[in-house]
């Protein structure tokens, strides 16, 4: 499980631009470009003012002159070129950030996510929804990634935009400016208040929507039980609780967020009101000119537009703010340790100790206690038990995607806790009641343990596990894609292609956690064979329900409750008419 | 695409009083730049204090009336749009629940799942960025080409030649996007797909040590779709300057236009009425841009809409017979009955003919294809036999309520169904008012009790979606638990123990035999040792009834079971 660190904004804000270092370069262009085209916004609306100017002096009949259209397209022909120029600049940047963002950035943390799961424990695989981080690495990285261009686009153009209007303003005159100046905090404060009201249904607004979108997996999923069950009415009741907790949050969050745009527009018409008012005044009683007064009450009109840009990219911002913190949570987490003894060069035999091994998943209820066991290379163990009992557990430790609490596991007399995973795992083969494919051809996916392997040796595993027939007949033979989620194969034909695998990668030591559970009965006689190859010589883990397939094991392990209850070979557990009689009689006994 | 707006009918009445509000807004809005200027040209220039003083209360008066009836109109709008998506959403999920299970078949859960959840979102966004800027657009648009035009012929026909070519260049760069959005969707589903294959084969990839494979392939992948993010959003992103570049270029040909005209003496075009109309064109061009990024959306919005339109319009399950309140004895006769799916050229099975007896218990062996789930799906109504009947009672199915059937049958399917909510919540399901000692009694018969006493909250514990948070066995051991509670005068187990180890298995039918007497039992398994003791056992193969009888009858005269026999024994007896 992820939880997130609640750290205050500015924190969240500083790590996003750290961790935007790589682009710094590049983002302070963007910011020259941004800064460009604000001068080009400022500098316009003067000279397309002045044009007018020239107009109104034309038509009053103050200006008098021979070529009065020579005179504006000398004026209209820089104003379309700063038009243009402003146009372009906007282009630029924006093809400048995409560019950057998505290529050095998201991209960038994305890989790092990949590359940081490489490194996490196989619990926290264990512990987490998949959803729970394929959302971290696209949704939240894309949050943050719009964050930047809101963050250079619309906060540092608004900002700088009110900063040079207000000292523009300053220099005209400072009471007038102070007045349009009081008005701006209190329209941001209002923006942010409501901005964060609205928050908080939003927030509402998502929970409910999860809720309710896991309600219609989970219905469409278990369609023939809410049938069988004549569920449909409660079925549809749930639903439309949370349907209508979703419609009330939605309707709170977008209304409160649509009314941050109006109160501006009011506050600025306020301190538009007041500025004119005061303006009047002003001219009347202290004698200040009308050009000033003009020019100050045209910049009070441009602070609207820059304001509403602020209190959107506010939003935007704190969305991302969220989403950092998810997505850092995941960054920040805790790293497996690398051990990196080895094997050493010696071929490893495959003598398996277990000495005083305690183990857990939840620390509050112990599942291994005082483990012992002592195998020779070579052996084939069989783990016999009720579910639950702690079999699979012992793979987990074998493999060390688990380590345990205390006590050891040795192989060959070294302690695998000190050797590195890497090296451990090597030695394993691995046959999984859980089949798992990958996207690809079928020949890739067994040759997935000795990418080396010819396209004889291919076909030469696939025969020995009877899967090579079935292979010939799909489409496209050995290069048919398949995938974890293909139709086209049963879970019986998966199960053999793992096997094949297995065969295929050929290690010292085999792990076989139900290995045949989704074949076909009568298959599993036939494959019978490519097992008993697969196991010759190699130290062998059998897990496996139906006890047929362990009769013949070197050594039965009898475990309940995470304790070994009885060992020993079948014959000598059946004489002793303990608890292993007691399974074992208990499948005839239905 | 009617259906789905037929949606929209019971909020006509609040759709006419946004609408209302609205205009009065947008007025409002169009009203403020004339008052402005006004104040600044007739009061300040002037130095008329009382012309300020009126036009500034005439100014308050208008932001105040602008203020409360936007909100009330976004009040509406938003509740409109709240409620439409909420009746959408029921809509879709309703509908859902009652399409036939073939139906749900040629659409595929995961795409009813998308839907109904990110389709119906889609639509909804759309929906409010209607209600949002579009509702607006022709008021603006009709208001300012209005004022405009009172103000000069000509010069306001500039505007008209501009909103063309603007939305020409909106739609080619819309073309343009499309395929982009698409294929970068793609890219992101792909990153995706391999992300969750690699989470979910983290045990295999680790023990061939290909975690730097994995990464590798990953990062290939985020590398490609950010190669396409960055297109579509580039395409995207020319829409704003392009526009506005336009937009410019009119202010700049009227201000050249009106000044020749002015020079020449040709209308009586004054300065402040170009002034006035440059505004105009702005508040026009804003209202076209809006529409044009609103525009771009619709292709988005048909292929949602298309979507759910294949939902709504699915004919669903014809169950018009009433439900009576028949209690079942528990006899159950297949009379030639045959079933194949639709467009299949084999049967799924073909002229199936036993019957059972109440109170038997009859177990159905066979492999993995040999039609045994499919005998389920006929005996609960999934699915019609193509041929020949099923029969209760001696009253066919065709003459049956699904509900009647449903009702008499305790079942727990493969895949065992868990339901968020707490374990007690999905024990209930077989019997809602049954009350706390039924529940422990239901979960003791299942093998279950123990388990929930070693959680804190026992039966009070949440369980997530799908019971995530349980194993296999448990899963199945909890659906059984809600089987055994609802007690119906017929069992069936299809697959039911597979997670469980005979031990437990073998103690759990020992119970239940007891709690179910007299009540028929089917159970459908792949195990020969938990069909051996039945009374009946019926063996399918190839979707065929091969034979049925007593297990030391078949063990002598079946072949195919024989086989299974030994396989699964090691051949002891």
């Amino acid at each position: 499980m992820i939880t997130e660190k609640k750290q205050s904004r500015a924190k969240a804000l500083l790590r996003i631009f750290k961790e935007a270092k790589p682009i710094w370069g590049w983002l302070a262009l963007s910011c020259f470009l941004c800064l460009l085209s604000i001068v080009f916004t400022v500098v316009s609306p003067k000279m397309l003012g002045n044009l007018v100017q020239l107009l109104y002096d034309f038509w009053a009949g103050d200006l008098v002159t021979d070529d009065f259209a020579g005179m504006i397209l000398s004026g209209i022909i820089p104003l379309a070129v700063i038009y243009l120029l402003l146009s372009l600049v906007r282009l630029c940047n924006m093809y400048l950030l995409n560019n950057v963002v998505s290529r050095y950035f998201t991209c960038n943390i994305r890989i790092r996510i990949s590359e940081k799961i490489k490194h996490l424990p196989v619990k926290f695989v264990d512990c987490t929804p998949v959803g729970e981080i394929l959302r971290r690495m696209t949704d939240d990285v894309s949050h943050m990634g719009t964050s930047i261009h809101t963050m250079i686009e619309t906060l540092s153009t608004g900002f700088l935009q009110i900063l040079v209007i207000t000292v523009v303003m300053f220099f005209e005159d400072w009471r007038l400016s102070v007045a349009v100046l009081v008005i701006t905090p209190i329209s941001v404060y209002l923006s942010s208040k409501i901005s964060a009201m609205s928050e908080k249904y939003f927030h509402e607004m998502f929970t409910e929507s999860g809720k309710l979108n896991s309600i219609v997996e989970e219905s469409y999923t278990n369609y023939a039980t809410t049938k069988a069950y004549n569920w449909e009415t409660e079925t549809l009741r749930r639903h439309e609780e949370i349907n209508i907790r979703q419609r009330n949050a939605e309707y709170k969050a977008t209304f409160i967020s649509s009314a941050v745009r109006p109160c501006i527009t009011f506050t600025n018409s306020l301190a538009y009101i007041a500025v004119n008012l005061l303006g009047g005044w002003l001219i009347l009683n202290e004698g200040v000119s009308v050009g000033t007064i003009v020019t100050i009450v045209l910049f009070a009109k441009q602070i609207a537009a820059p304001l509403e840009q602020i209190a959107e990219g506010l939003g935007d911002v704190q969305r991302a703010i969220t989403s950092s913190e998810r997505v850092f949570a995941l960054l920040d987490l805790e790293e497996e340790k690398t051990d990196d003894k080895s094997f050493g060069n010696e071929p490893v035999l495959g003598d398996v100790k277990f000495e005083n091994v305690d183990f857990s998943y939840d620390e509050s209820k112990p599942l291994i206690k005082d483990l012992n066991l002592d195998i020779k290379h070579g052996q084939n163990v069989a783990i016999v038990g009720p579910t639950g009992a702690g079999k699979t557990t012992i793979v987990n430790l074998l493999m060390r995607f688990y380590d345990s609490q205390s006590g050891k596991i040795t192989i060959d007399g070294h302690d695998i806790a000190e050797i590195s995973r890497e090296e451990v795992r090597g030695l394993f083969g691995m046959v999984l009641q859980d089949t798992w494919l990958f996207g690809g051809t079928v020949a890739e996916n067994i040759a997935y343990g000795k990418p080396d392997a010819t396209r004889a040796e291919i076909i030469t595993a696939c025969d020995e596990a009877y899967c090579d027939h079935f292979i010939r007949t799909l489409p496209q033979g050995y290069d048919t894609v398949i995938g974890d989620d293909t139709t086209n194969i049963s879970g019986g034909q998966k199960q053999l292609l793992t096997i094949a695998r297995a065969l295929l990668a050929n290690h010292r030591l085999l792990i076989l956690d139900e290995a045949t559970s989704n074949v076909d009965t009568r298959t599993e006689i036939l494959i019978q064979k490519a097992m008993d190859k697969l196991m010759a010589g190699k130290t062998c883990f059998v897990i496996a329900h139906r006890l047929s397939t362990i009769v013949d094991s070197d050594l039965i392990l009898v475990i309940n409750d995470g304790k070994i209850v009885e060992t020993g070979r079948h014959d000598e557990l059946l004489a002793q008419k303990g608890f292993y009689y007691e399974i074992y009689n208990s499948q005839y006994a239905v | 695409m009617k259906k789905i707006f037929k949606n929209l009918l019971p909020y006509k009445g609040r759709i006419m009083v946004a609408l209302l509000f609205m205009t009065v807004a947008t007025v409002c809005d169009l009203m403020l730049p004339t008052i402005m200027s006004n104040i600044v040209d007739k009061g300040i220039h002037l130095s008329d204090m009382e012309y300020i003083k009126t036009n500034c209360l005439n100014m308050f008066i208008v932001s105040v009336v602008g203020l409360l009836t936007v909100l009330v109109g976004r009040k509406y709008t938003s509740e409109i749009v709240a409620g439409f998506c909420c009746d959408l959403r029921k809509m879709v999920f309703a509908k859902v629940n009652t399409m036939t299970f073939s139906e749900i078949n040629e659409i595929g859960t995961a795409a009813l799942i998308t839907r109904s959840t990110h389709d119906t979102e889609t639509l909804g966004w759309i929906a409010s960025i209607f209600c949002g800027s579009v509702i607006t657009i022709p008021v603006l648009f009709i208001g300012g080409v209005f004022l405009s035009f009172r103000k000069d012929v000509l010069l306001s026909l500039i505007l008209l030649l501009f909103i063309p070519i603007v939305f020409a260049v909106v739609i080619a760069v819309g073309r343009k996007i499309e395929p982009l959005w698409q294929i970068s969707d793609e890219y992101i589903d792909k990153q995706n797909d391999i992300m969750r294959e690699r989470l979910r084969g983290i045990r295999v990839i680790r023990a061939f040590d290909k975690e730097a494979h994995e990464h590798d392939r990953i990062a290939k992948a985020t590398k490609t779709m950010a190669e396409y993010i960055i297109k579509s959003n580039v395409s995207m992103g020319v829409i704003s300057p392009l526009t506005l570049f336009l937009l410019n270029l009119s202010v700049v040909l009227i201000v050249y236009i009106g000044a020749a005209r002015m020079e020449n003496g040709i209308s009586a075009v004054s300065a402040g009425d170009i002034f006035a109309i440059i505004q105009y064109v702005t508040l026009v061009m804003t209202s076209i841009m809006n529409a044009a990024f609103v525009i771009v959306m619709i292709p988005h919005a048909k292929v949602a809409a298309n979507r759910i339109g294949e939902v709504i319009s699915a004919e669903g399950i014809d169950d018009k017979i009433p439900e009576e309140p028949l209690e079942f004895s528990g006899d159950i006769v297949f009379d030639h009955a045959t079933f194949k799916y639709d467009g299949a050229t084999e049967p799924a099975v073909s002229d199936i003919s036993f019957h059972i007896t109440p109170g038997q218990k009859v177990s159905v062996i066979g492999g993995t294809g040999s039609g045994k789930s499919t005998l389920v799906s006929l005996m609960l109504c999934f699915r019609m036999p193509t041929e020949g009947r099923v029969i209760y009672d001696g009253r066919p199915t065709t003459e049956l309520s699904h509900k009647t059937v449903r009702r008499n049958i305790s079942c727990v399917l493969q895949n065992s169904s868990i339901y968020s909510g707490t374990i007690k919540d999905n024990i209930l399901m077989g019997k809602p008012d049954a009350d706390n000692s039924e529940i422990l009694e239901a979960a003791e018969i299942a093998e279950f009790s123990d388990f929930v006493k070693s959680l804190d909250d026992g039966f009070e514990h949440e369980l997530n979606q799908s019971g995530k948070n349980l194993s296999g066995g448990q899963k199945q051991r909890l659906s059984i638990a809600r089987a055994i509670i609802k007690n119906a005068p017929i069992y069936i187990f299809d697959d039911s123990f597979s997670a469980l180890d005979f031990l437990t298995e073998s103690k759990l039918r020992t119970k239940l035999s007891e709690k179910a007497k007299g009540k028929t039992q089917i159970i459908i398994t792949q195990r020969v040792t938990s069909a051996m003791n039945s009374d009946v056992i019926l063996v399918m193969d190839n979707g065929k009834l091969v034979d049925s009888g007593k297990h030391s009858e078949l063990l002598e005269r079946c072949k195919i079971y024989r086989e299974i026999y030994a396989s699964q024994t090691g051949g002891a007896k």
